[in-house]
């Protein structure tokens, strides 16, 4: 299988390529996605490929966007919506709650909303405000969305492929400060990664540790790091927030009996609150000491320099990880 | 203050308020004599369907109902300049122009008993007229730019389709109302974009949705023609739409402003006490079906005793289209809590429809009922 080192931002512009070269149904709009080729560049070489009909460099307006994307749907088009930055999404929630969502539903079939909206989230590259917003859980929370956080360019390129064939509206957050962070081999050829199923970075029997995006590599190095200490730990990444991957969750759990949730969004209202309840539910009587969060604070999001003291770090992990391991 | 069409030099209208008309622009319609009884028929069958939504409302069946009263011209009217293949969005109210397009009643009261729709076609292609709709909104504005957006995609296709969006005074005040109609101007689609304004918001009157003379004038903000419409006029609504969709047809979307007034309440929620029985009143004299009327009687196509036929089997229609439609909405099951959650479910959705059966089964239906 050939294969090639691609970033993770070019990963996201090949699927979105490929795609478009299969399914002339697939169209790529949002601001500034065509001739710049996205202030990432993450759909560099897609208005060259493809043309302006099919990428299109929409009116500022995230309410358009996405109200678009949704009729596009409607119509039997696939459209690839893109956010500039997943806080400018705020703009158009109303547009995704009230009516992707739920229009599946309330056509009762009829009129699926198979679009993917895709946006740079999470913090780390010290932008201003808006523009380092770790909002998963609201889309999570409610029923009609997939939710899918890919943490390598390899996941990235199959991911997304998966999340533009899926018959449902899919919230496609693209971990920005690992954009061009590391290389990967990613195959030539268009391949999907399901949607729904984590994947385990790291095997280990003492803890296990559940995070997705850019948390996966701090996750990792703090999971070295601790192997020095003799500390054993499984690191899953989640990949998939909805559906969530309950039985990867609970079999890791089950195993290790201890857990610790890291993610760069704020604690309280948070996923790791959802994931600490669902073992509580499945496989509480293999608990073996209380289950830590490591999250960002429950502060609006501090800016710049102050972005360091926000974000989950390796040593924060660590210090998790041994607090569960005290017990 | 309430308005009224007279007050304004270019609003359109054929049928005055007293029921003289242009001669020569009715005659320009080209209107076959079928196709005015029709729209005579759609109205009253809209007032009709509206009276028994609110009588069983009443009676406890139907636990919500929007009014249209006085509105039946405006709505009918948008409905019968479409094509065939064309599509139309609209809020709740607009009964009338589901009719007029063939909709089944008890298909519309659907809607307010169970909350979801349903289509008898399986693809865009199969589908009649009637069902060439995306489901209701109810968050009043969004279906603007969703339907910019369908449009959009009919014409990537290759089809030759134009959209026609309904909103009301109170919907254009948001943003989406901005966006749908830039987006439409800027990417040349084939939409009617209709401001129904009826002037009441529940409670908020029009001056203070809009500081503006006219919802019309908006248009060239957006590159392209508004024009106000007498909207308890049936045949001038007709007229204007028919005129808008050729346009629209050829790339270029147009704002229509029906200014009408609803002299029935927003919903059954509504106390509907805040407004002068006098515009009421004068509004009631500017009936649209009253008007037309007038002019079928001028044009000796019925006669009164016709117009009291045509009442009576809508009464009846309605009356039994409800029964039909309780009688469906009876057969609704817990499991359906979970259907068309999602196209392509996941696993956790199956766990949740099998534990909520499994506690209808242990503690019987009617602990659940409230």
């Amino acid at each position: 299988m050939a294969a090639e080192s691609l970033t993770l931002v070019e990963a996201v512009a090949e699927a979105i390529h490929d795609e478009m070269a299969l399914d002339e149904s697939v169209i790529l709009l949002g601001e500034d996605v065509g001739r710049s080729g996205g202030v990432f560049r993450a759909t560099e070489g897609v208005y060259d490929a493809f043309g302006p009909e099919r990428v299109i460099d929409t009116p500022l307006s995230e309410t358009g966007i996405a109200g678009a994307a949704i009729g596009l749907a409607a119509s039997g088009i696939r459209p690839i919506a893109e956010i500039q930055f997943s806080g400018f999404t705020y703009a158009g929630l109303e547009q995704l709650y009230t009516r992707a969502a739920r229009l599946n539903a309330r056509s009762r079939g009829q009129f699926s909303c198979q679009m993917v909206l895709r946006a740079p989230f999470g913090g780390g590259v010290r932008a201003p405000d808006l523009h380092g917003e770790s909002m998963e859980a609201i889309f999570v929370h409610h029923p009609g969305f997939k939710v899918v956080v890919p943490s390598t360019p390899h996941d990235a390129k199959g991911l997304l492929t998966a999340s533009i064939r899926d018959p449902d509206p899919v919230i496609f957050l693209e971990p920005k400060k690992i954009y061009r962070a590391f290389r990967e081999e990613v195959p030539e050829e268009s391949y999907a990664i399901p949607i729904g199923e984590a994947a385990v970075r790291r095997e280990g029997s003492d803890v296990s540790i559940f995070t997705w995006g850019s948390m996966t590599r701090p996750t990792l190095s703090a999971a070295e790091a601790v192997a020095e200490d003799g500390i054993d730990a499984e690191v899953v990444d989640l990949r998939t927030l909805s559906p969530m991957d309950r039985e990867t969750i609970v079999e890791s759990f089950k195993k290790t009996g201890r857990a610790v949730v890291v993610h760069e969004a704020p604690r309280t209202g948070g996923l790791a609150g959802e994931i600490t309840a669902l073992l509580q539910e499945e496989a509480l009587f293999y608990q073996k000491a209380p289950i830590e969060r490591v999250t960002g604070w429950d502060a609006v999001y501090p800016l710049y320099d102050l972005e360091d003291f926000q974000l989950p770090n390796a040593a924060r992990i660590e210090d998790a990880i041994k607090a569960v391991l005290d017990e | 203050m309430v308005r009224f069409p007279e007050e304004y030099d270019d609003c359109e209208q054929i049928i005055a308020p007293d029921g003289s008309y242009d001669t020569e622009a009715a005659n320009a319609l080209e209107l076959e004599t079928n196709e005015l009884q029709e729209l005579y028929g759609s109205m009253v069958q809209a007032r009709a369907l509206e009276k028994r939504g609110l009588t069983l409302q009443r009676q406890g069946k139907f636990h919500f109902w929007m009014e249209c009263r006085g509105l039946e011209a405006a709505h009918v009217g948008v409905a019968a300049g479409l094509g065939d293949r064309d599509w139309m969005n609209t809020e709740w109210r607009q009964y009338g122009a589901h009719i007029q397009r063939g909709r089944p009643l008890e298909d519309i009261l659907l809607f307010w008993l169970r909350g979801y729709e349903e289509w008898e076609s399986d693809t865009i292609d199969e589908m009649e007229s009637y069902e060439r709709r995306m489901p209701h909104i109810v968050a009043v504005g969004t279906q603007v730019p969703q339907t910019v957006g369908l449009m959009w995609g009919r014409k990537l296709q290759g089809y030759d389709e134009v959209g026609l969006v309904g909103v009301g005074d109170g919907g254009a005040s948001k943003g989406d109302f901005h966006a749908g109609l830039n987006f439409a101007g800027v990417l040349e689609l084939p939409v009617v974009f209709v401001v129904f304004n009826n002037q009441w918001a529940i409670s908020t009157p029009v001056e203070r949705q809009t500081a503006a003379e006219t919802y019309a004038d908006r248009a060239i903000g957006y590159g392209f023609e508004g024009t106000l419409v007498d909207g308890n006029d049936v045949l001038a609504m007709y007229r204007a739409t028919k005129r808008a969709v050729e346009r629209a047809r050829s790339g270029e979307p147009m704002l229509l402003e029906a200014l009408t007034y609803r002299r029935g309440a927003h919903s059954s929620s509504d106390a509907d006490d805040y407004r002068d029985d006098s515009d009421r009143e004068a509004w009631r004299d500017r009936d649209p079906i009253e008007r037309y009327e007038a002019f079928l009687l001028d044009q000796g196509i019925f006669d009164p005793d016709d117009f009291e036929a045509i009442r009576e089997a809508a009464d009846r229609r309605a009356k039994e289209a409800a029964e039909r439609a309780l009688d469906i909405a009876a057969e609704q099951s817990p499991t359906e809590v979970f259907d068309e959650v999602f196209a392509n479910p996941p696993t956790y959705i199956d766990e949740q429809r099998e534990a909520l059966l499994e506690l209808v089964s242990e503690h019987g239906e009617e602990a659940f009922r409230w």
